[in-house]
């Protein structure tokens, strides 16, 4: 048992952490608010039915975040010590694969743990209202943590694998989407695609964290027992062979191997194609270099320009696909709608990251004060960067838009009546117009926390939510307060949409000029900070 | 300032245009703030520097155009080939297109990476990492090269060309600061050092001065055939003779007046009757100077 000193002396550093407890009481403090803004919001219905409500979006919510988890806590873990070169001292010493793939899933791992024990107290709350029988509640409870274990170990996979925090992240979640949701959607297209209640065996969704979730409530339990005890027990299995693979693959990965062979030469051609090489290459370089240096140094991966065509193409798959399974059931305002927001929501977190990607990089390896060495202005960083993400995103996004657009003609000819036509106006011009304004705010909270952050996974994920959260909690804030008050009459919800969008604008505006400011004035200063930023409370909450 | 400690104190040195400059102190004791505040790279709480007569604070871009500052990191892009990085940041020096071919050229044949410039930087060794930082910072052909532990784990070889290197830039007319822990590298290759401890100046001079400062007078090395004591006895009472030490046989004698010269350690000793073999002045190392006039202390 080497790991466990090493569990040992990290847990002790995050017992002494302000981070850990900040994300318990935060976790603690979102799972109250959000909870008393769904009672507000059913303070109309039966106890028992508004407890019903509450305990499958609670536990609903608290499963999303526990099967995301792996991405943010684990993913990068691995390899950040390989690209730093501290891997290798680990196994200098007496520790084995599986003592430091151990050591390190409970290190990386506690600031999650957390957060979910803070949550499960929440969630016994309509437990005490009725209408959920304690067996749910402790079924849920179980799917959390294995949940979460499931997603933690998927991420200490790929870690021990990646290089880049940009692989780890992506890999973690492909991973993941592939045996959560790629495994179920083959098994019961494929081969039950005659689905019944009897004869229905769901072997490929044993390891998708929604079917363990759907099958955890009295309804499909008292009817399948074992469709929950066979899914969790299957997901954890395979948690354990992720980290067992890990386990064996670390100590083959940590050290650098000699570039020979047919392999090493296959990659080379493909680094090659990806980085782009001859006098197109060449030119390419010279002409944005001549432009602005920093636009070269954040476009010269070319492959980057093709990847938002290759998701949207990847969207219309699956929009075609629906449409061919579905029919015309396929085409109504709601999907059209959903269709909209997962572009715009691809879209925005994705500009995010990569406004942020190349500064957090740079301050990471001590790069940005070469830069800053040299009489390139913070204005030609910002404007090459902009530059950059017009280059990669203009055209996707302009596609995006016309789609909507096309979406919204579309959902306008279905719906030619009263006030359901004025409901879809509304909700299809505050998205667009939201999203322009998002995009914008974005752009500059993101390069602010791309010089502050010390990891460009975290400065991306915390500039979304600096920019979405306000918004949403104003209009948590302000629907319970009208359901409370009893203000909410059937034009409530414009009032609702208005305020989401006033306060979405004020939350841009003011975001903009704040971290416009922040770059104008601390840029330089933000930059010479080695891997120490400033510990706001947004950085207690996310930063280890 | 960084918290509550200052970082610098009183510091205030002045470094001659040509000069081959070392900056020598304890880990901790400025040397790599002092060098960050003349890349513009940090300010200063207090004070101030100028450089070619430009002021580091009012007029940052025009220092930041005659300096070539090296870290003592790489920060280098892993994924660039040599040249596409050395193109990189003359563009960052404003290097027009049709300038840039023969700038990173000329520096890459310098620094002796010509056979490199398709690698990719990942791919080369440290020593070779490190003259491609030095490259960068010629680039722009700067007048001023700020090097911050150049040679910090190099081994001899690579060592030893780079202060060649260094050489060579001087004598190509280039003001050079170095820091460095390898005292006795920078003992032969600067004619300037300056001292530091604890963010003050101890000494700032050249090289010869700081041994003349340390030793009140000459140090010599004298063996003696016969009783080794005898002839310590005889020098201790000499009041001309400052410190007498015995070191595996071997007299080591540190003269009590700089005015002083080897002859009176000879004539004390004949006269005394001691049989003076071989007596040869001990020139004081940089290594011992810097333990004498330093104790170690960081901020």
């Amino acid at each position: 048992m080497t790991f466990l000193p090493i569990v040992s002396r990290e847990l002790a550093v995050a017992a002494r952490r302000k981070a850990t407890h900040w994300t318990r009481f935060l976790f603690a403090l979102a799972g109250i608010l959000i909870s008393a803004w769904i009672l507000a919001m059913l303070s109309g219905s039966f106890p028992q039915e508004a407890a019903k409500v509450l305990f499958g979006v609670m536990s609903g919510m608290m499963t999303l975040y526990c099967s995301l988890a792996g991405i943010r806590f684990t993913a990068d873990c691995l390899s950040v010590e390989r690209r730093e070169g501290t891997l290798g001292l680990l196994f200098l010493t007496n520790l084995r694969g599986h003592d430091v793939i151990l050591g390190k899933l409970v290190a990386s791992s506690v600031d999650a743990f957390y957060g979910v024990l803070a949550i499960v107290p929440v969630l016994a709350l309509p437990l005490l209202m009725g209408g959920v029988t304690f067996g749910e509640f402790g079924r849920m409870s179980l799917v959390a943590m294995d949940t979460l274990f499931f997603s933690l170990s998927a991420g200490m996979l790929i870690s021990a694998i990646a290089r880049s925090p940009q692989s780890a992240a992506w890999g973690t979640l492909l991973l993941l989407l592939t045996v959560a949701v790629g495994i179920p959607w083959v098994d019961a297209y494929f081969f039950h695609s005659d689905r019944t209640a009897g004869n229905w065996i769901p072997w490929g969704f044993m390891l998708s964290p929604a079917f363990v979730f759907a099958a955890g409530f009295d309804t499909l339990y008292s009817r399948y027992p074992w469709h929950f005890w066979g899914a969790l027990g299957s997901m954890q299995a395979v948690a354990w062979v992720w980290l067992a693979l890990a386990a064996m693959i670390l100590p083959r990965t940590w050290q650098d191997r000699p570039s020979a062979g047919p392999a090493e030469g296959l990659r080379s051609i493909f680094m090659t194609w990806l980085r782009g090489a001859g006098a197109g290459s060449v030119g390419f370089r010279r002409g944005l270099l001549d432009r602005n240096a920093y636009f070269w140094l954040s476009s010269r991966q070319r492959w980057r320009l093709w990847m938002p065509w290759l998701v949207l193409v990847l969207l219309a798959c699956i929009w075609v696909w629906g449409w061919h399974e579905f029919k015309e059931d396929w085409l109504n305002p709601g999907i059209y709608f959903t269709t909209g927001i997962v572009l715009n929501l691809v879209f925005r977190i994705w500009f995010s990251a990569e406004t942020c990607r190349q500064l957090a990089e740079d301050h990471h390896s001590g790069a940005l004060e070469l830069l800053l060495s040299t009489p390139l202005t913070v204005n030609e960083i910002i404007n090459g960067q902009f530059l950059s993400l017009r280059r990669m995103f203009a055209w996707p996004l302009a596609v995006s838009f016309i789609v909507q657009l096309l979406l919204f003609r579309a959902t306008l000819k279905e719906v030619d009546y009263g006030s359901e036509r004025m409901t879809w106006i509304c909700c299809w011009s505050g998205m667009m117009l939201m999203t322009a304004f998002d995009l914008v705010a974005l752009f500059w909270v993101s390069l602010w926390r791309g010089v502050t952050s010390r990891h460009p996974n975290r400065a991306a994920s915390n500039s979304v939510a600096l920019v979405f959260l306000p918004s949403w909690g104003v209009v948590l804030m302000v629907t319970m307060m009208m359901v409370v008050g009893n203000s909410g009459g059937g034009d409530g919800w414009q009032t609702v949409m208005a305020l989401w969008f006033l306060s979405g604008l004020i939350t841009n505006s003011v975001l903009c000029v704040w971290a416009r400011t922040k770059l104008q004035q601390e840029f330089r200063s933000a930059a010479q900070r080695r891997f120490e930023p400033p510990k706001g409370l947004m950085e207690l909450f996310t930063e280890k | 300032m960084f918290g509550g400690n200052a970082a610098l104190q009183g510091l205030n040195l002045t470094v001659n245009q040509g000069d081959l400059f070392g900056f020598i102190g304890s880990n901790g004791a400025g040397k790599t703030t002092t060098l960050r505040i003349l890349a513009t790279f940090l300010s200063p709480s207090s004070g101030g520097a100028k450089i070619f007569g430009h002021d580091i604070v009012d007029d940052a871009d025009a220092v930041r155009s005659v300096i070539g500052y090296m870290p003592d990191f790489f920060g280098v892009y892993k994924d660039m080939e040599v040249t596409e990085y050395l193109d990189f940041f003359a563009a960052c020096h404003r290097i027009p297109g049709s300038q840039r071919d023969k700038a990173v050229s000329d520096v890459l044949e310098l620094v002796g990476l010509g056979e490199k410039r398709g690698a990719l930087i990942g791919a080369l060794s440290r020593g070779m990492q490190q003259r491609l930082g030095l490259a960068r910072v010629l680039v722009h052909d700067p007048q001023l090269l700020l090097l911050d532990e150049p040679a910090s784990g190099l081994d001899p070889r690579a060592r030893i060309e780079l202060m060649a290197i260094l050489q060579e830039l001087q004598r190509m007319g280039k003001t050079i600061i170095i820091s460095s822990h390898i005292l006795s590298e920078l003992q032969t290759l600067c004619n300037r050092v300056a001292i530091i401890e604890k963010g003050g100046l101890i000494y700032c001079g050249p090289v010869q001065g700081v041994q003349d400062q340390t030793a009140p007078g000459k140090s010599f090395r004298a063996r003696v055939n016969g009783d080794i004591q005898i002839a310590v006895e005889l020098l201790q009472a000499d009041p001309r003779v400052g410190v007498v030490r015995e070191e595996n046989g071997v007299l080591k004698i540190t003269l009590a007046s700089p005015d002083l010269d080897g002859s009176v350690v000879a004539e004390t000793l004949v006269r005394g009757g001691a049989r003076l073999v071989s007596l040869e002045e001990d020139a004081l190392g940089l290594e011992e100077v810097f333990m004498r006039l330093t104790r170690g202390e960081t901020q």
